[in-house]
């Protein structure tokens, strides 16, 4: 046996496709990313819409028109689309949430010599949503709204 | 494009970036108001009243534009993520598609606020 | 007062294994044990020919990284105590090849570290100020990279990324966080000869910020931060070339 012979025979372990499903940070990140899925379905869904009510809108023929609006109508109250519509709310939610803890992580500010804690950026953004979510409920909402105000 | 010297990632990101803010500061209450427009025709009525009249249409198309390109960015990744590796023509038709439909949607807009059936008749 | 703990080894001997294997042992442990000595303990007593690398049993030299079950773990800093009631795993570091039982070939990752030329390129125009011999840097300038200088090159965050794990070209999360924190030292000069590195595909836009990076690291190093930065700097870095013509 030639003893100066090397026996280096580095093992190289495979990558399957699930390497991500035996630990939870992974699956974390994975739903996070999977996020995409029922959101870009959801814009699909109001851009179907949007053409119903395009088209509508711009018929000659009002009757014509109208059933267009209608089947807009009839696409967002479609009990299985109101489901779905309930499923994009809880990704939407658990994206905002992910989106807003990493965000720290990609800005830093500094005042003066010190650099600000990432909680503050963290809050300023919950801050700023929920602005954006009390300004878009008096929009979209106004009807109940007043109903309240009465 | 597809230099091996530098990468064009910055413009999806850019955008992917754009669209992942839009999901997570508008896209709650927007999802909101769809859910509870499935049950009130009023609800209903308001957000195609704001959808259709122009300054807040152009606002609400850019979120959606956006979102799209998000989500075909994680899409884009996710496949990688999934040992599909993507490739060029994965590249094109997914960023393809998003340019499509950010076309679509901005066609959609004009025919509505210019009544361009109109003046075609 | 001594507890046993189960702990189960990944062997692998290139001379005679086609694949890796697992062997378990039992070893007796008091409040203090860490998992490097009881590897020692088991090399002592029960299999003489097991391979590890270790050295400075302080968590400075970056030696003895491993996977204890699944998670990249500094052996020094792993306490047996922690894993009470449970069994230990033991592997060789993820996403390396392994060299035989728990060493791995890290010269993939030695190779990326010295890509990015992780010491100071002095500025050429700036020799030493005045009659001084040294640098002056102010807090701030310090503070601007200080987080990033903490690593050991211990491999642990290569591990755990699975960017690194599904393309072995990306430069990776230690590397990248080295190049950062060069670029960020107000007295480096070398910051443009280090962004072409990251404006690559395999820079900087391999990461996907899945963030378990700063997660594992034993030296609360955020290399995931780093990387965001990077790309923060490489996106400026790619408007800025869209209107100037590169050299």
């Amino acid at each position: 046996m030639e003893l100066n012979k090397s026996t280096r025979k580095p093992y190289v372990r495979p990558v399957k496709a699930n390497w991500w499903t035996n630990k939870g940070f992974y699956i974390a990140y994975m739903l996070r990313e999977g996020t995409c899925i029922p959101i870009f379905l959801f814009v699909l869904e109001l851009l179907w819409a949007y053409a119903c009510i395009a088209c509508g809108a711009a018929s000659k023929d009002p009757m014509a028109g109208l059933q267009r609006i209608m089947f807009a109508k009839s696409i967002i109250q479609n009990p299985l689309v109101i489901c779905f519509n309930i499923l994009v709310l809880v990704a939407v939610v658990y994206h905002a949430i992910t989106w807003f803890n990493l965000m720290p992580k990609a800005q830093r500010l500094f005042i003066g010599n010190k650099l600000v804690d990432g909680k503050y950026f963290v809050i300023a953004l919950y801050a700023v949503t929920i602005l954006v979510t009390i300004f878009g409920a008096i929009c979209f909402f106004s009807d109940f709204l007043w109903l309240f105000l009465k | 494009m597809f230099r091996k010297d530098r990468s064009d990632e910055p413009i999806y990101w850019g955008l992917f970036g754009a669209g992942g803010m839009v999901i997570a500061i508008i896209m709650p209450i927007v999802v909101l108001a769809f859910i509870v427009a499935g049950f009130s025709d009023g609800v209903l009525a308001n957000i195609g009243h704001i959808a259709l009249s122009p300054l807040p249409g152009i606002v609400l198309i850019s979120c959606l534009i956006l979102c799209i390109w998000h989500c075909l960015h994680r899409i884009y990744h996710g496949l990688h993520d999934l040992t599909i590796h993507t490739n060029i023509v994965i590249h094109l038709a997914l960023y393809g598609l998003a340019a499509f439909l950010s076309l679509v949607f901005i066609v959609l807009f004009i025919l509505i606020e210019f009544n361009i059936y109109d003046k075609l008749s | 007062m001594a507890d046993k703990m189960k702990i189960t080894v990944l062997r692998y001997r290139p001379e005679q294994d086609e694949q890796p294997w697992t062997q378990s042992f039992e070893v007796e442990y008091t409040h203090e044990m860490s998992l490097l000595e009881a590897l020692n303990v088991i090399k002592d007593t029960q299999a003489p020919e097991l391979s590890f690398r270790w050295s400075c049993r302080m968590a400075i030299c970056g030696s003895c990284g491993m996977m204890v079950n699944g998670t990249p773990k500094l052996a020094c800093k792993t306490f047996l105590r922690d894993y009470a009631g449970q069994e230990m795993l033991i592997e060789p570091l993820a996403n390396f090849p392994i060299e035989r039982d728990l060493v791995v070939d890290l010269s993939d990752f030695i190779e990326k570290l010295e890509r990015i030329k992780p010491y100071i390129i002095p500025k050429e125009d700036v020799p030493y100020p005045g009659e001084r011999r040294e640098y002056i840097q102010t807090p701030k300038q310090l503070e601007k990279y200080r987080q990033f200088s903490m690593c050991i090159n211990c491999g642990i965050c290569y591990a755990a990324c699975p960017q690194y794990k599904l393309n072995k070209e990306f430069i990776g999360p230690a590397a990248l966080t080295l190049l950062y924190r060069y670029n960020e030292d107000s007295r480096d000069g070398g910051k443009a000869e280090r962004m072409k590195l990251v404006n690559q595909d395999s820079g900087v836009w391999s990461c996907t910020f899945v963030g378990y990076c700063s997660q594992v690291c034993p030296k609360g190093v955020d290399p995931a931060s780093a990387i965001q930065l990077g790309k923060v700097e490489s996106a400026k870095d790619y408007l800025i070339s869209m209107f100037k013509k590169e050299q």
